[in-house]
């Protein structure tokens, strides 16, 4: 009976303490508001901190993998109004449009109606069909960075912006400042007159080592060449994009060499290069007269035996490619100018060349060019000799032999801007793009571009018959 | 008893000791009133969702979209004439032919509002796209051109095919049409031609991709072309045997519309073609 009453006691004190414990009044809550409070709260603040700023400058790479970046100024009012001007075109003033603030599963910022922002993801830009540089219009709100700075993702391409605050004085001068990023574009960009070559250099601790930059002006993406391990340099790191600013350019992932990582590159006038120092090293981004490294290409063009020896350019049927330059296009104007004022007016049609050594007419190698009268459409053919191709140190020389017949020593002069590339004294530069392709037309033949020396801005992309 | 009286005392206790007051329930934190409407908005009230129940998204939000895909939104003055044109040939010519209540029965529940071309990487361009017969997006209405019918025409093509699909549901075709001529369907219609399409019996080269497209790529051309029109564009195939599939389908279209609504397709051709060409600056 006396342990019957013990074990009542301990049940007893036992449900006491159950009792007790799960009626413990729990005040303590992990967030001082509701979800829908923080929400609430978490949008305001992005509101507020968007409205607070004179406005922002913005750097927008929606996908470093693939393409490069674009310079934005923007400024946001109460009304749900922003003024943007980016340099991803040549548009030269502000566009207004709509923005909103929105808390679904985060805090994100929309751009709801069009403006430079959206340019990004045209998918009718040429040369980017269907992706454009794939932009988007919805940011996800992160965090307040360095300098009150804001910083966003880019939720479809895992991409991140900083919102960086700048003053009035700085809006007020954006068109200027979005005129000087692009000015910064075109000095790294071929033109009518300067080199298709850009290099990016590194000093690192008393080494240095150089790359082709091999750097597309469309996508603003730069994939190196020499970054394998078969590079005589030894360094490696991933292909970037670059975005132009009013200082110089940022790119994106930043490059390294020797464990040292360069971000951002400020533009030299005096060297005119765009250049990033870390304690002393530097690593240069610029134009130059010759590739950084040229790849052994040259040998499956040259290969009598399988390779692609014989290459043409028809602009008018197969198309235009942007390997081929300004300043190549500029020669064949010049050309086209001369035969024009030839008697009977001409005008270039198209050519093709012969490396393969086949004697063909008495020549080692030979330029067979094709060239239009203007008054009926009748269409000529000329023989010009080259040597027999040489390579030095992978670039290709040959020499002008003179006119193998008579139409070609008839319009000899007029075309001899076209010759002397063919024959460039200091070589010419040779490269495989994979498989044509152009405006008009994608062919399986492989194609490739030839480069001359002595005036690096030309340059011009053929088809290889194989 | 005692034992009684303890098991008393503990459910007392289990009651009465979990009886605190909880607080008074509160107002919503969600914020449910009306927002500020807009001009726009209050247009696409009072013209689409009261009278029809139409839900309107204009406003950009890239998750009403496909997540592959690089679209922008409209520029705002290009909502509203896109949105009549919807009203003025497509709404008014059914009400007119069909009865007041024809739309407001059988309907769409949602258009979206797409500014941009949808460019395909392939180059080709998607007009508009249908979910379930509940949602239609229009694509590229900020480069709709008002002087040219063509252009006008195209988001309405676009609403007439994807109306084709939502009235099949709800009264099904004849299945028989599925067997006029199958043997030419494909996936890959796109690598054909309209006019190559036509040559094999059907309107467009999109037709011949199934039997389900064939149906209401048959309306989408009568609809948007006058009778005359349509007829041109049937004589003037050059397979006699192609032309003649092509006007037999055509027959199946007037007598679905006929027996399944109890309309004249051809009168709603005529107002159609009227109203769409009364949008033309």
């Amino acid at each position: 009976m006396k342990l019957k009453n013990t074990l009542y006691k301990i049940i007893f004190i036992f449900v006491m303490l159950v009792v007790v414990a799960s009626c413990e009044n729990d005040d303590d809550t992990v967030f001082d508001q509701t979800p829908t409070e923080r929400k609430n709260a978490s949008r305001a603040e992005l509101e507020n901190l968007l409205q607070a700023s004179d406005g922002f400058k913005v750097i927008y790479f929606p996908k470093d993998s693939e393409y490069g970046g674009f310079l934005f100024y923007m400024a946001f009012d109460e009304s749900g109004n922003v003024e943007m001007i980016s340099n991803i075109d040549d548009e030269d003033s502000f566009g207004t449009s709509q923005y909103e603030v929105r808390s679904v599963s985060a805090t994100e910022l929309v751009f709801t109606t069009p403006n430079s922002i959206h340019k990004l993801s045209d998918n009718r830009t040429s040369g980017l069909i269907g992706t454009g540089y794939e932009g988007h219009s919805h940011f996800q709100f992160n965090t307040v960075g360095e300098g009150d700075s804001l910083v966003f993702s880019d939720l479809r391409s895992e991409g991140s912006l900083v919102f960086e605050p700048v003053g009035q004085d700085v809006i007020d001068n954006a068109i200027d400042l979005i005129a000087a990023s692009r000015e910064n574009r075109s000095k790294l960009a071929s033109s009518e007159k300067s080199s298709v070559f850009q290099t990016l250099k590194f000093e690192v601790d008393g080494d240095e080592a150089e790359y082709d930059l091999n750097f597309d002006i469309l996508k603003q993406f730069a994939e190196p060449f020499g970054v394998t391990e078969e590079s005589p340099f030894g360094g490696s790191y991933d292909e970037f994009g670059i975005a132009f600013t009013e200082e110089g350019l940022i790119v994106s992932p930043a490059v390294s060499y020797g464990g040292i990582e360069f971000k951002e590159f400020t533009y030299d006038e005096e060297e005119d290069n765009f250049k990033s120092e870390v304690n002393g090293n530097t690593a240069i981004i610029g134009k130059a007269d010759r590739p950084g490294f040229i790849t052994d290409d040259y040998k499956d063009i040259l290969d009598k035996d399988g390779g692609f020896p014989i290459f043409g350019y028809r602009p008018y049927s197969w198309g235009d490619n942007a390997l081929t330059s300004s300043g190549f296009n500029a020669l064949w104007n010049q050309v086209d100018a001369n035969l024009a004022n030839l008697g009977g007016g001409f005008m270039l049609e198209d050519f093709q060349f012969n490396m393969s050594n086949v004697e063909d007419g008495g020549c080692e190698s030979y330029l067979l060019l094709f060239f239009r009268r203007l008054s009926d459409g009748g269409v000529f053919r000329a023989d010009f000799c080259f040597s027999e191709a040489t390579v030095v140190d992978k670039v290709i020389f040959m020499e002008y032999e003179g006119a193998a017949s008579g139409n070609a020593a008839y319009i000899e002069a007029d075309v001899m801007p076209l010759l002397n590339f063919f024959a460039s004294e200091k070589g010419l530069v040779s490269t495989l793009e994979g498989s044509f392709s152009s405006n008009l037309v994608n062919y399986t033949n492989e194609s490739g571009t030839f480069t001359s020396l002595d005036n690096p801005s030309q340059r011009v992309y053929v088809l290889y018959f194989n | 008893m005692k034992k009684i009286s303890t098991l008393l005392l503990l459910t007392l206790l289990l009651i009465t000791s979990c009886g605190e007051d909880a607080d008074p329930l509160l107002p919503s934190q969600l914020d449910t009133s009306t927002p500020d409407l807009s001009e726009l908005d209050k247009y696409i009230r009072e013209e689409f969702v009261k009278p029809y129940n139409i839900r309107v998204q204009y406003v950009f939000d890239e998750n009403e979209v496909a997540q592959e895909r690089f679209l922008n939104p409209p520029r705002l003055e290009s909502v509203k004439p896109a949105l009549n044109i919807l009203l003025t040939a497509w709404i008014a010519p059914y009400s007119e032919v069909a009865g007041a209540d024809f739309i407001k029965k059988i309907a769409p529940r949602e258009f979206t509002l797409i500014g941009s071309y949808n460019t395909n990487p392939s180059g080709t361009i998607t007009l508009g796209l249908a979910e379930a017969g509940a949602k239609i997006t229009l694509f590229n209405i900020d480069y709709l051109d008002f002087t040219d019918l063509n252009s006008i025409n195209q988001p309405l093509r676009t609403v007439q095919h994807e109306y084709g699909h939502i009235l099949n549901q709800t009264r099904p075709i004849d299945p028989s049409y599925k067997e006029i001529n199958p043997g030419n369907y494909t996936a890959q219609w796109f690598n054909r031609s309209d006019a190559e399409a036509r040559e094999l019996g059907y309107i467009t080269a999109y037709a011949s991709s199934n039997s389900d497209e064939d149906f209401v790529e048959m309306i989408a051309e009568m609809l948007t072309r006058t009778r005359d029109e349509f007829d041109a564009l049937v004589e003037g195939i050059i397979n006699p045997q192609a032309r003649a599939i092509i006007r037999l389908k055509e027959t199946y279209i007037a007598d679905y519309y006929q027996k399944s609504f109890g309309i004249d397709i051809y009168e709603l051709q005529e107002v159609a073609h009227e109203k769409s060409q009364s949008l033309v600056n």
